[in-house]
């Protein structure tokens, strides 16, 4: 579940650039829940059917089919709270120091279904991140989207998805606020079934800037994400997430690469309550030697999920 | 002394633990052991790891496993025991299993296509290469692939699996009306009353309930005992001359 608060990170957060190395845009992509659920409602392909001979006996009775209603429930209210040690706080490249942060959010969704396979999106998230010893880094961070997703069976469930993301990251104070982002997120997923409990997705994702204030630390995402789930029961699963991305920032000729490793084991205590275990390592290396750092972090989590 | 008494204990226990017994025959019912010809099976006789029991056309019969699991043999069924009884391998036929909560795990294999379960009534079906049927009447069986890790999925009381023996990936299962099946099945209505009955009325009246609210809307489609031939007909509640129409192996094609 919250194998993208470390590693989703992806296309789906806000561009922020020439950012100083220990900037809230970098931490809250780094250790945020993903700001907005991606696609959840993967259509079934199933299509098998046989016609063959049948033995003609009554024994086994009357199977008469039921047809279950379909009961799809829109609207996704989160609320969560990982909680993290982290290795580098301020995501410096020299001089780190370790603390302990908690990140509780809530998140509110509306997916209308207008097909089978297309489904509008909206979405608000907010997010804050405290510190325990570094408390001036502490901040909050706000997501408002709009968008639509659409699911392509005949071509393995490829998964597209756009989205308009407007991005506000404010102090935890007053609210002031620290940087405003409007970016248009794509995406294109491919999941591949590997056996009913396991599943890998490769993904890219285009995070792209269209304005920002101040202007100086917009930038553009380009990346390619894969992960890995594992069901080991109904209850408790796996997972593991990569995600290469290059950062292309608007001012000046910084260019940064990233790359980010997370797992997580997750156990479902109820329908709306998982508590997960998370870790993840992070690598950035810029053009400029200053931008570069490395970060580990070590947590868990708890989040309530309710749908209707 | 006490140590032979203690001994002896464990062995008999062990060697009940690998017996089923036959408790109901009806017609003509074989049993085929390694070391035996095929002979009549009656009642009371055993049933031990490696044996075999096969039943004839219009013929069936009821076995009785060591932890009190009850299976029920439709027409022309063979299955046979390993794993001290508590794995049976379902060759042909039909066969329904009753497995208590305190049994153990018990295992159904056919072809690639197992069933365990801690406790769960249902029945289970196979013809030849064509399809393997899975009804659950109660409780909750685990169908899964024995050549494919997490290829694994739960099939929960009311749900009909319908698959090919040999399938690479288990589809999802359909819905079943679980009263009509009691009321129509010969495996439960020409036998004694099933210890799971009680279980078995509380899950029929949950599917009512469910009905009322509209989650499940009955069909006018029905599988009229063994195959996968669904037949059309007039009304849910009416049972007239049926029509064939179809072959399905999940819900997707009800109306």
């Amino acid at each position: 579940m919250f194998i993208w608060a470390a590693a989703l990170i992806l296309a789906a957060q806000p561009t922020r650039g020439q950012a100083p190395p220990g900037s809230a845009q970098s931490r809250a992509e780094l250790l945020g829940r993903q700001a907005y659920p991606g696609p959840s409602a993967t259509p079934s392909a199933e299509t098998e059917g046989y016609a063959v001979t049948s033995p003609n006996e009554k024994d086994i009775g009357e199977q008469q089919i039921l047809k279950r209603r379909e009961e799809y429930k829109p609207f996704t209210v989160s609320i969560y709270s990982p909680f993290y040690w982290t290795s580098n706080a301020a995501l410096v490249s020299r001089g780190e120091q370790d603390d302990v942060l908690v990140a509780p959010g809530v998140t509110l969704t509306y997916r209308p279904r207008i097909t089978n396979t297309f489904y509008l999106e909206f979405g608000v998230v907010q997010q804050f991140f405290f510190y325990d010893q570094l408390t001036e880094l502490n901040f909050a961070s706000l997501d408002v989207i709009a968008g639509a997703t659409y699911y392509v069976p005949q071509f393995h469930n490829l998964t597209l998805r756009a989205v308009y993301d407007y991005n506000r990251l404010t102090d935890t104070d007053n609210f002031d606020e620290l940087f405003a982002n409007h970016s248009i997120i794509l995406t294109a997923e491919l999941p591949f079934r590997v056996a009913r409990a396991q599943q890998i997705v490769l993904g890219t994702a285009l995070n792209l800037s269209v304005a920002g204030n101040p202007e100086s630390p917009r930038r553009n995402n380009y990346s390619l994400y894969s992960y890995y789930d594992l069901a080991l029961s109904r209850s408790f699963s796996l997972d593991a997430a990569f995600q290469f991305v290059v950062r292309d920032y608007y001012s000046g000729d910084r260019t940064d690469v990233n790359e980010i490793l997370a797992v997580s084991a997750n156990y479902r205590v109820r329908d709306w309550l998982t508590l997960s275990a998370l870790s993840s390592f992070a690598w950035n290396q810029s053009n400029h030697s200053v931008f570069d750092y490395s970060v580990a972090n070590i947590g868990g989590g708890v989040a309530l999920t309710l749908k209707f | 002394m006490l140590v032979c008494l203690i001994l002896r204990a464990i062995c008999l226990d062990a060697a009940q633990l690998k017996e089923a017994r036959v408790t109901h025959v009806v017609n003509d019912v074989k049993l085929i052991s390694a070391h035996a010809v095929p002979h009549a099976a009656t009642v009371g006789k055993s049933v031990r790891d490696g044996d075999a029991i096969g039943t004839g056309a219009a013929s069936h019969s009821e076995l009785i496993l060591a932890d009190q699991a009850i299976v029920r043999l439709g027409p022309k069924t063979t299955i046979s025991f390993s794993g001290g009884t508590r794995t049976m391998n379902l060759g042909e036929g039909a066969m329904l299993f009753q497995i208590p909560k305190n049994a153990g795990n018990v295992k159904i294999k056919t072809d690639a296509i197992a069933v365990a379960s801690t406790g769960a009534t249902g029945i289970i079906e196979r013809h030849g290469q064509f399809y393997v049927k899975v009804l659950v009447l109660e409780g909750t069986v685990r169908c899964y692939l024995t050549n494919r890790l997490g290829e694994s999925l739960l099939v929960q009381p009311g749900q009909i699996l319908i698959t090919k023996p040999d399938v690479t990936a288990l589809p999802e299962p359909a819905d079943f009306d679980i009263a009509r099946e009691m009321k129509t099945c010969l495996l439960v209505r020409e036998f004694q009353p099933l210890p799971s009955q009680r279980r078995i009325e509380s899950e029929e009246q949950k599917q009512l309930n469910l009905i009322a609210k509209g989650t499940y809307i009955p069909s006018n489609l029905v599988i009229l005992g063994r195959g996968t031939q669904v037949t059309l007909v007039n009304a849910p509640s009416a049972t007239p001359p049926p029509k064939p129409l179809t072959n399905i192996g999940h819900q997707s094609h009800t109306p």
